[in-house]
């Protein structure tokens, strides 16, 4: 097994395990190591499951392959990976995940929500432009749209 | 009575670094800080661990670079140490790219890249002087 082929199934697993966290590989040819990129930088400074998920895999990297080095960093460093040789979980970031964790009961019942297609008579609103418009019963639904005239009351 | 030399020698690559940055140097200062941070590592392990004598570190770098063996050395001691462990492997591979490119290629090392040295050897030193209570 080669050291990519070695950080390619573990990064597979870390990313399953950890779908908010963006994970990117690469190789510097100038200091000859293995760099891979955690991202957000809170989840790398913070989330000590994330540390205890990764660094096994640096531990057994350094026992297998003793002649290379790895280095797990986040985007705050000054190493960058120029050229990416693999990613995970690039598009979803924790953001999205909560937002969508957090409001997606409330799209399942807005996307349910089904409204009147009625609109009652007599009420009356201002529009922009400072004229009152009153608006008769009308219904508009596909079927029964009544051809009715909004008249201005002034 | 600890032997302080190896550990006074890293003070003195330590100065030095700082001394070169602000005159402009940033290529030699990178070469003090590599030094530096090797040399309070084999203070580490003949002085204030004793993981190894002398005599045992030369049979273990046998096939290995010195400073290699001590990396090593001291990243199996640490390997436990949470926070101390995350900074180590991170510090040490920017450390060891910008001496690399600094002794070893044709390219200038900037100031920045000076700076940065400084900071990533700082980062080391404190979490080693941390973890081993120097």
């Amino acid at each position: 097994m080669t050291p990519q082929n070695f950080i390619e199934i573990k990064l597979s697993a870390l990313a399953k395990q950890f779908p908010h966290v963006c994970i990117r590989y690469g190789y510097d040819e100038i200091g000859q190591a293995h760099i891979v990129e955690l991202t957000p930088a809170n989840e790398y400074y913070s989330n000590i499951e994330l540390d205890n998920s990764w660094m096994p895999i640096s531990w057994e990297f350094y026992d297998l392959f003793e002649n290379e080095d790895l280095t797990f960093i986040t985007d705050d460093s000054w190493l960058k990976i120029e050229n990416v040789i693999l990613e995970f979980n690039l598009i979803k970031s924790l953001d999205e995940c909560i937002i969508s964790d957090l409001f997606a009961p409330i799209m399942q019942n807005f996307i349910a929500y089904s409204f009147s297609t009625k609109i009652p008579a007599g009420q009356i609103m201002k529009n922009s432009i400072g004229k009152f418009l009153s608006y008769p019963l009308q219904d508009m639904s596909e079927e029964g749209i009544v051809e009715s005239s909004y008249s201005i009351a002034a | 009575m600890l032997n302080e030399e190896f550990k006074e020698k890293s003070i003195f690559n330590e100065m030095a670094a700082k001394l070169l940055i602000t005159q402009g140097n940033p290529g030699p200062t990178v070469h003090c800080v590599y030094y530096s941070c090797i040399q309070l590592m084999l203070y580490i392990i003949f002085d204030k661990k004793k993981i190894y004598t002398e005599l045992q570190f030369k049979e273990h770098t046998r096939g290995n670079g010195t400073h290699k063996t001590a990396i090593e050395t001291i990243r199996k001691e640490i390997k436990y140490s949470g926070t101390v462990f995350k900074s180590f492997q991170r510090e040490i591979v920017i450390i060891k790219k910008l001496r690399e490119k600094s002794d070893y290629h044709r390219a200038i090392i900037t100031p920045s890249e000076g700076y940065e040295a400084i900071r990533s050897g700082t980062a080391l030193k404190s979490s080693l002087k941390l973890e081993f209570k120097i």
